[in-house]
């Protein structure tokens, strides 16, 4: 079996429902890099984002069956799966005792000046760009998990403002992704 | 509805990043199931997601390769289960693969005991520490408890003691006799009650000199001109009416030293105290 092969995502997603082992060698190294990026940007911790990148794998694989084609692509659904599983393990008990002594904005400060520098990567990098108000709440509600309620407490901001501010920081987002 | 303005809402962005409350997906789904623009604009929207992600990879360390293939394809292999950390807690998920779940637990399990005998052990040490503490605590308190008792129950002796005594003192039929102290011994004194009608005789110091070892203070009574044994006087006793013996008639009464266990006759020249009738 060549790693080298390539797929269109339907056969890919026809293999993976087959459970074919190749087609588990192509997700992985395909999609793994992607996945983990997004992961070490909400997870912040190379040890931690590697646990949670096998729970991601094990859960594309085993819940591969549930995946449905006409709701979006098959990125898009691992990236879901990826970005629910690290904000889950950024709010275990286990994550939360091994960071306890690090403030949430020190310990961004000390990974960017480890290899992750992971504000330059991904989505990340983007969301950047946003005003400093919409990407305080861009941060909040996608790498944080935030529900629009929390965030309007957090922020003491009415849950309207909230909401028409993330739609129109998402409005911003999409132009700067075109 | 205007599609256009939809499609710009936001609602795709927040769709496809997970951000869509329940009811603005189900909304979305629906919407895509009518309008085929909206799914264009959905797909180009999660594409240039994809081109973003995928353009800034990071290619996880390579020990995870294997591991989590084994993990998630259920192969079994010895590094899985030395390399697995984050083994604790909300982490395991109840729909993993069984062996998987085995070993989560057979690990958890394992550690918690050793954890849990480690903790155990210092807990056991630690309270038999305090029990033997508590038991030398505790059997202190009784020993001093118990004399506490013994002490209140000799109290409660002498005070019957003395309020016998009393009774007798205060009885009217009782006649006192002072004994006040002769001329070679003039700060010594006695008192003699004696009971009228049963004839029984106390003796109250009031003040005698301590006898030398070996010597007794022998009370005498005077009768027709003979002096009678009344009794030996144990001052050890510390009682404050001391019962002597029976008189029927006597003239006078008299204090005198003796040798320990008293003497048949006084030696006059050892007398203390007298007082006739």
């Amino acid at each position: 079996m060549s790693l080298k092969q390539t797929y269109t995502e339907a056969e890919l997603i026809t293999l993976l429902k087959q459970r074919n082992n190749g087609s588990y060698n192509y997700l992985y190294e395909h999609y793994s890099g992607a996945l983990y990026s997004i992961i070490l940007q909400i997870v912040q911790d190379e040890s931690a984002a590697g646990d949670v990148l096998q729970e991601v794998f094990v859960n594309i694989w085993k819940k591969i069956e549930s995946y449905d084609e006409t709701k979006g692509r098959l990125f898009t659904w691992m990236l879901n799966i990826a970005r629910n599983a690290a904000i889950d393990m950024v709010r275990s008990k286990t994550y939360r005792n091994n960071h306890r002594s690090e403030s949430l904005d020190s310990s961004a400060d000390n990974l960017q000046s480890t290899q992750l520098e992971v504000d330059n990567i991904g989505l990340k990098k983007i969301v950047d760009k946003l005003k400093p108000e919409q990407r305080s709440l861009i941060e909040l509600a996608y790498f944080k998990g935030y529900t629009h309620e929390e965030i309007a407490e957090i922020e003491s901001i009415p849950l309207g403002t909230v909401k028409t501010r993330i739609r129109a920081a998402l409005q911003q987002l999409r132009t700067f992704l075109k | 509805m205007n599609i256009q303005e939809y499609i710009q809402s936001g609602i795709i962005e927040s769709y496809v990043l997970g951000l869509a409350s329940e009811e603005e997906r189900l909304e979305f789904e629906s919407v895509c199931a009518t309008y085929p623009e909206v799914v264009e604009a959905r797909e180009a929207f999660e594409l240039s997601l994809e081109h973003i992600a995928m353009s800034d990879a990071v290619t996880p360390p390579a020990y995870l390769k294997d591991r989590i293939r084994n993990a998630a394809t259920g192969e079994k292999t010895g590094e899985y289960m030395a390399s697995f950390s984050y083994t604790e807690d909300n982490y395991v998920d109840e729909d993993q693969p069984l062996i998987i779940r085995k070993l989560f637990s057979l690990r958890s399990a394992a550690a918690a005991a050793i954890i849990l005998l480690g903790a155990s052990t210092l807990l056991n040490f630690y309270f038999y520490k305090e029990n033997k503490k508590l038991v030398n605590a505790f059997n202190d308190l009784s020993i001093r408890q118990t004399q506490l008792v013994n002490n209140n129950q000799s109290m409660q002796t002498k005070l019957q003691d003395y309020e016998a005594n009393f009774e007798h003192i205060r009885n009217p039929r009782m006649k006192a006799v002072k004994l006040p102290g002769v001329s070679s011994n003039p700060s010594s004194m006695c008192t003699v009650y004696w009971d009228m009608q049963t004839k029984d005789v106390y003796l109250m110091v009031n003040n005698l000199p301590k006898p030398a070892p070996g010597m007794q203070y022998q009370l005498w009574a005077m009768v027709d001109g003979t002096p009678v044994d009344a009794g030996m006087l144990d001052m050890d006793k510390d009682n404050m009416v001391v019962k002597m013996k029976n008189i029927p008639s006597a003239t006078a009464f008299a204090v005198t030293l003796e040798k320990k266990g008293g003497s048949p006759t006084p030696d006059m020249n050892a007398m203390y105290v007298m007082g006739t009738i």
